[in-house]
């Protein structure tokens, strides 16, 4: 893949999936999510299941292989990097990117 | 018994590449030293009255929790032991070499789930098959599996949160087995209680209490580590590779439709839950997070004539108090075994407790 790198994380889904950046901030951010964005986030929790069931991947700033995002999209099947440490200030809603589940690599589409 | 070098190993799989400030709603690591040293010997004290140390696992399977819960019950008891007030070496003794024997006894073949949970053995998983209904399996299934375990996992976060989550989710297997001819990999999902009205109010709870999903994979490698309940798939697309399937709610086959209604409920029941967590505040969430770890050995504490709840000496211990600092890095990765046991404790209680007269 020769696109540009713009974050590493740990990759704790594998697989690779491309979407726009949905930053999920708090509760009120929910109603802009739209089906097959890339969910970014702190870290995911029970609140959000409903959008996590629509990600095509998702993106935390923390966590590790047994946190909650990665249990879930392990089961869910699609792509989760975490521990990025920057993701919700770094990535904007809208921008197209590849996150690759399995190097914890996050792309510019 | 020399059983914690493999302990070790498997337990590690938790905590590799993670920080323990990831655990929610609290940092329980520091939590558990305030009280632990009384819980302990609570069930210690439960172990001799029903002389358990004389029972093989089939005897006692009933009163005790899953595979995975006893192995995590490991973790925090040797993780936090160096910091507890009082040390009690019997009893502690006692109870964790108790626990790895049951674990010895029950997944003889993997007991610390370094790859495997390999709960049932051969003829169980013959028996199993020819027990259940499967159906066959699209696309569009697997996704609807994938989503009712999303909604089940993420509620059992809000019920136990990351204190307990292992009581309530567990993962057995992989199984290989042939089937008409074909082979398949086999998962258990089982989720044995949705329902804790000992912890919640009703409300918040599934209205089904125990939940199995039997998956039967093709072209799929799976390996469950990280204390067991953990499932990662090392080859192959579990979407794509899923070709058999069967839900059990309460030993009750559901259908399609059911299982769509379970998703729905499960995923509004887990966000309710979760909502009312972070409204707690910090001396609620204490109480709550020991009455959930208590909660984990109910069937055990009943069964010995023991009050399974939270003593009030316990309670005492905890109450207005904040959390102790210094026992365990928050904010180190764990990169290395080696590592490992050395910043959680694990020779420190080799030492001290398992190697004591």
């Amino acid at each position: 893949m020769s696109n540009e790198i713009v974050l590493k994380g740990m990759g704790t889904s594998a697989g690779t999936a491309e979407g726009a950046v949905c930053v999920i901030n708090s509760r009120a951010d929910f109603n802009k999510f739209k089906e097959g964005n890339v969910l970014v986030t702190k870290i995911t929790d029970p609140t959000m299941v409903m959008i996590m069931n629509e990600a095509s991947a998702i993106v935390c700033d923390i966590g590790g292989i047994t946190s909650h995002p990665s249990i879930i999209s392990r089961e869910l099947g699609i792509p989760c990097v975490v521990n990025t440490k920057e993701a919700t200030s770094k990535l904007q809603d809208g921008q197209k990117i590849i996150v690759n589940g399995t190097t914890g690599e996050i792309f510019v589409a | 018994m020399k059983w914690i070098d493999e302990f070790a190993k498997g337990s590690f799989g938790l905590f590799a590449g993670n920080t323990i400030a990831n655990f929610q709603p609290i940092d329980f690591y520091r939590f558990f030293p305030m009280w632990y040293d009384i819980w302990v010997g609570r069930i210690a004290k439960c172990i001799r009255a029903l002389d358990l140390q004389n029972k093989s696992f089939k005897e006692i399977k009933h009163l005790l929790p899953t595979p995975s819960n006893m192995r995590a019950m490991l973790i925090k008891i040797i993780a936090t032991y160096p910091a507890w007030r009082e040390k009690k070496v019997k009893d502690t003794k006692l109870v964790t070499d108790f626990l790895a024997r049951m674990l010895i006894e029950c997944c003889p073949k993997d007991p610390f789930a370094i790859s495997t949970n390999p709960f049932h053995n051969e003829d169980e998983v013959k028996k199993i098959i020819s027990n259940i209904s499967l159906s066959q399996s699209e696309i569009e299934d697997a996704r609807l599996l994938g989503k009712l375990n999303t909604a089940a996992g993420s509620l059992v976060h809000g019920i136990y949160n990351d204190v307990v989550t292992d009581f309530a989710w567990d993962v057995y297997g992989p199984y290989v087995l042939e089937k008409d001819e074909e082979q398949y990999t086999m998962l258990i999902r089982h989720f044995p209680d949705l329902n804790p009205k000992e912890l919640w109010p009703l409300e918040f709870l599934s209205r089904t209490k125990e939940l199995v999903i039997y998956n039967l994979y093709q072209g799929v490698t799976w390996e469950i580590s990280a204390v067991g309940c953990h499932t990662i798939s090392k080859i192959g697309n579990p979407v794509e590779g899923m070709k058999l399937f069967a839900v059990y709610g309460d030993g009750k086959l559901l259908s399609e439709t059911e299982i769509k209604n379970l998703v729905v409920e499960l995923s509004e029941k887990a966000e309710k839950i979760y909502k009312k967590i972070r409204s707690m505040n910090f001396e609620e969430l204490k109480e709550k997070v020991m009455l959930q770890v208590c909660y984990q050995l109910k069937k055990l504490f009943v069964e010995a004539a023991v009050d399974w709840k939270p003593t009030g000496e316990m309670i005492e211990r905890i109450k207005d108090r904040p959390l102790p600092k210094g026992l365990l890095p928050n904010d180190i990765m764990m990169t290395s075994v080696k590592q490992y046991r050395e910043v959680f404790n694990i020779q420190k209680f080799e030492d001290e407790v398992l190697n004591s007269r």
